[in-house]
């Protein structure tokens, strides 16, 4: 492992690479399928580091225009959707690819719903944007398979001679979970307007399986485990073993929800490279202690792309005397983000070599 | 001083982002918070950044209580906004909720923090849900006339207007159309 601060320079055209950026509005993945394709994944902005996706591609010279084949929003969290309009837009060639969910009637008619006036730019008008886009392509004549598409488990979203990306979820129980969940959050006659809050599980997030001539990787998304096998990881492990993956995204922010024994036996090697982006919110913290603990004894090469504590200027001292002893776990959002970069080619036997970028960082002390 | 034109257009876009309901209320620039007058630009009591003083009269026009002064009371005290934020709920727990803010007073970037229930009114309690939106300042009350001073945080959620049953008619029909056109 290195710290290449500088060190920027396209993929070979035959390396798989993923560059994991965060914690910013959200998180992204920019994944070169080989060739000089790409697809990202997700979206996140930061005050420090802009459109990192966008604008890491820019860096290198690859012209998201073209190259970008394949955009994916694997599951809609509010925040970590922030800038993905912008991604779908500047991202002309590429297939957008939603989770089932997203496209159904209730979560449609929830993106219509008239939007409550806030500051605060809520997931849903995000969307709202993302879809114009997609309208107007068709409308330009594109056919709709070209434009977008649906993912369920199984769903092959890129396949190419240097590489294959399949999604390992959702599984249809969990789209009709997250479906269920949509409509309760769908507005109500005579109700008081409120800014639409994002549904509180992740069941029905994309899994992403990245198979390269060098390796294969397990992009965990947010799904969380479940105690029916029809969802969560318990279905995806038994979608059958495959790899196993020498690097993994680790799901929901290596948060104790999301821990499933089975993913890390089944679908990955022994000490896996491990990536993670962090969480919080108020004074809740992912990973926490006990989470950090468990996955170095399982990855303890894990790294970090940065951590998500940065702390408030201060304020006028009569309003910090205010805030004292009513406000816990303050914290900027969106400051301290970083950018991983692992790229694994033909040569390395599945060992992915990684590059930690601005605030990123190793997680285990003993690595 | 602040010069009237920005002023009055930042005052615009915030009047903007108000409900409809209290438009007509604030729409000739007079802030009829019983027993609060709002400060003009420039005035004596304004903050130290004379640049700004608008946000403190339209952010505390959002926390208006639906009752007008009588006509031709004399206002009782002044507020002093220090520090103004429009908030959202994120999440609600037993004794606390997590909220995000945008500040309204400057630039500085958003914050989340969790506050604890308690600071709420039992008016303001029945609002609390995930996705409500509300309004935060931190100030100085000054009593009229002895100018005793204060300091005081007021949280009050907006009360919005409900979504009619046409609003939402109208988001099925257009999620239907999208679904068509976008073959999905």
């Amino acid at each position: 492992m290195s710290s290449a601060g500088s060190e920027i320079e396209a993929p070979s055209p035959d390396e798989i690479e993923i560059s994991l950026f965060g914690p910013g509005f959200g998180e992204s993945m920019a994944v070169h399928l080989g060739d000089g394709r790409w697809m990202i994944v997700d979206s996140c902005v930061s005050p420090s580091m802009g459109r990192p996706a966008l604008d890491y591609l820019a860096e290198i010279n690859v012209d998201c225009r073209t190259a970008v084949v394949a955009v994916v929003a694997t599951h809609w969290h509010d925040d970590h959707v922030r800038g993905f309009a912008e991604v779908v837009s500047q991202c002309e060639g590429a297939t957008v690819f939603l989770g089932s969910a997203l496209q159904q009637h209730e979560f449609l008619t929830l993106v219509a719903s008239p939007p409550t006036t806030t500051r605060i730019p809520p997931g849903a008008r995000e969307f709202a944007a993302v879809i114009a886009t997609l309208r107007e392509r068709r409308n330009g004549g594109r056919s709709a398979d070209v434009v977008s598409r649906l993912v369920t488990e199984q769903t092959i979203v890129d396949e190419s001679a240097m590489s294959r990306v399949v999604a390992l979820s959702p599984s249809s129980a969990a789209v009709e979970d997250a479906i269920s969940a949509f409509a309760d959050l769908l507005p109500e006659p005579r109700r008081p307007q409120l800014r639409i809050p994002a549904p509180s599980k992740n069941a029905a997030s994309v899994v992403l399986w990245v198979e390269g001539a060098g390796g294969a990787a397990l992009l965990g998304a947010d799904l969380e485990a479940e105690h029916r096998n029809d969802r969560g990881w318990g279905r995806v492990v038994a979608l059958g073993e495959r790899g196993p993956a020498g690097l993994v995204k680790v799901p929901h922010h290596g948060g104790q929800t999301a821990h499933d024994e089975r993913m890390w036996d089944r679908l990955l090697r022994v000490r896996p490279q491990a990536l993670l982006t962090p969480w919080t919110l108020g004074g809740n913290l992912l990973p926490d202690e006990d989470d950090t603990r468990r996955i170095c004894e399982l990855a303890p090469e894990a790294v970090i792309v940065g951590r998500a504590s940065a702390s408030p200027k201060r304020l006028e001292s009569a309003v910090e005397r205010s805030l004292k002893g009513v406000a816990k776990g303050r914290r900027v959002v969106g400051h301290g983000a970083g950018h991983v970069r692992a790229r694994c080619g033909p040569a390395d036997s599945g060992n992915w070599r990684v590059d930690l970028m601005r605030s990123a960082e190793r997680m285990c002390s003993a690595a | 001083m602040a010069s009237p034109a920005p002023a009055n257009d930042l005052r615009r876009s915030l009047i903007d982002e108000a409900e409809q309901p209290i438009r007509p209320m604030i729409a000739g620039g007079r802030v009829p918070i019983p027993g609060v007058r709002a400060m003009e630009p420039g005035s004596a009591e304004t903050t130290a950044d004379p640049t700004r003083p608008v946000v403190i009269s339209t952010a505390t026009v959002f926390n208006l209580p639906r009752q007008t002064e009588r006509r031709g009371e004399s206002p009782k005290a002044t507020l002093q906004p220090l520090q103004s934020w429009e908030g959202v709920v994120l999440e609600v727990r037993d004794t606390t909720f997590s909220v995000r803010l945008v500040d309204l007073t400057g630039d500085r970037p958003e914050e989340e923090m969790e506050l604890e229930k308690e600071e709420l009114s039992d008016f303001d309690l029945e609002l609390l849900e995930p996705g409500a939106i509300f309004y935060w300042t931190v100030g100085y009350r000054r009593q009229l006339p002895s100018g005793a001073r204060a300091r005081v945080s007021l949280i009050r959620f907006r009360r919005l207007p409900a979504w009619s049953r046409s609003e939402l008619a109208s988001a099925r029909d257009r999620a239907a159309e999208t679904a068509h056109e976008l073959g999905w």
